[in-house]
């Protein structure tokens, strides 16, 4: 299957591959999942071209209900196989789920471009920031949902489940949005969702610190 | 406009519970129950927003539209609320002890006769396709209805927190109702009102799971 996604997906994949052979430990992991996110980006591009051709629906109608759809599932897999195999802790699922993210932002980023032809700074700029923090937030909720809910098989498929469609929802959004004449919208959407999280986490654990510093001074 | 209207409605109706829920229920240090309540009212609210930004793009869904994940992801999370948060907040000995497995059936069969019915009745044109997406929809709320039964026939003994479980689960449960007289009454067609009905409803979820985590601290 030749295609501009794979020919891309070669030309990183390769160096980044020989960086596994000399990496230890958890920088070997995260270069693991940058490659894997990558490898899921041409896996559901292909899909996406598969659903193309075989239903007849247009460009537009993909980007918004088909392609979150695919994309999400695809980008969850590599997340799924690490939690049941390892189980890792909450910090280190959040960092392989992010890395997933990020791998699959830059491929799709990179082939988007490419096929664009000439474009503007100011649209590649927009385009790799909102593309890139869309799907980092996105694998992220999963992950991190997948962390919460793994140890009962009910509350796993239920969980996992809600998790997608929020990821699936949030990433329809982000498409309708950059499809339309709101591009500048939709690529604020994730510059906005992170600077939330962040400056909630940020004040929530400055306050438990705190909170933790003051019990400790207490007892002592 | 209508569709705008309604739908801003809703969506500012939840978006307001979510924030006040995510403040009070989840930086709170709450238990899992009821920060679950919340995120189900967050998938909800943002699926309002996909309505409203969908309106707004004139972006045209024939067979299926992602819509309906979110609706799956809402009834979801709630099936996870119910069935890990209830052993979570009682342990499992004590759930299997007290609260009887087979009467809680009743609610499950409830569920599925009427929207078999609802089904029937619906003006059901786009085949196959779209009625095995409904059936995705509603299959947690079928499977979440048994648990939400389940805790409201827990005898009450002396643990307060089951007072505000119970509240929710009717509160759950009365939602299900709605959706599925919605579905019988329009025959799936969009009754906008319904949007609002259902927010306000999400809005009084979050309203007793903070009352419930309060209690659970004390």
């Amino acid at each position: 299957m030749e295609s501009l996604n794979l020919t891309i997906f070669i030309c990183l994949a390769i160096p980044l591959s020989m960086t596994l052979l000399m990496f230890k430990g958890h920088s070997r992991m995260l270069c693991a999942f940058l490659l894997s996110g990558m490898f899921m980006c041409v896996f559901s591009g292909e899909i996406n071209g598969l659903v193309l051709n075989v239903s007849g629906y247009d460009t537009q109608f993909l980007a918004v209900n088909i392609a979150p759809l695919v994309e999400e599932i695809t980008k969850a897999l590599p997340i799924i196989f690490i939690a049941f195999l390892i189980k890792p802790s909450r910090q280190k699922i959040a960092e392989f789920a992010l890395m997933v993210g990020v791998g699959f932002a830059t491929l799709e980023n990179i082939s988007l471009l490419v096929d664009s032809g000439t474009i503007s700074l100011g649209y590649a700029f927009l385009r790799a920031i909102g593309a890139g923090m869309m799907h980092g937030i996105c694998t992220l909720v999963v992950g991190l949902a997948m962390f919460s809910v793994i140890e009962e098989k009910m509350v796993f498929f239920s969980g996992t489940i809600s998790a997608l469609s929020i990821a699936m929802i949030y990433h329809s959004i982000y498409n309708m949005l950059i499809t339309s004449k709101y591009m500048v919208l939709g690529a604020l959407l994730p510059i906005i969702t992170f600077t939330l999280i962040m400056i909630v986490s940020v004040t929530h654990f400055r306050k438990i610190s705190a909170q933790k510093n003051k019990d400790i001074s207490k007892n002592t | 406009m209508p569709v705008l209207l309604f739908e801003s409605i809703a969506f500012g109706i939840s978006l307001i519970a979510f924030i006040y829920g995510f403040f009070t229920v989840y930086l709170s240090n709450s238990p899992m129950y009821f920060k679950l309540m919340v995120s189900a009212v967050g998938c909800y609210t943002l699926e309002e927003l996909w309505v409203i930004v969908n309106a707004i793009c004139g972006v045209e869904n024939d067979t299926f539209s992602i819509r309906l994940i979110g609706i799956i992801g809402c009834y979801c999370t709630f099936l996870t609320a119910s069935s890990r948060g209830l052993t979570n907040l009682l342990g499992k000995d004590a759930v299997n002890k007290k609260a009887p497995k087979y009467a809680a059936l009743i609610a499950p069969l409830i569920v599925a006769l009427i929207f078999a019915f609802g089904l029937s009745k619906a003006q059901i044109h786009q085949g196959l396709f779209f009625i095995a997406i409904l059936m995705l929809v509603f299959l947690p709320m079928v499977l979440d209805s048994y648990f939400e039964l389940r805790s409201l026939l827990l005898p009450m003994d002396e643990k307060k927190m089951l007072k505000s479980i119970k509240l929710l689960n009717i509160l759950v449960l009365i939602q299900y109702v709605i959706s599925l007289s919605y579905m019988l009454i329009t025959g799936m067609n969009t009754l906008l009102v319904m949007d609002v009905v259902s927010a306000v409803g999400m809005a009084l979820i979050v309203i007793v799971s903070r009352k419930g985590a309060l209690i659970w601290k004390a």
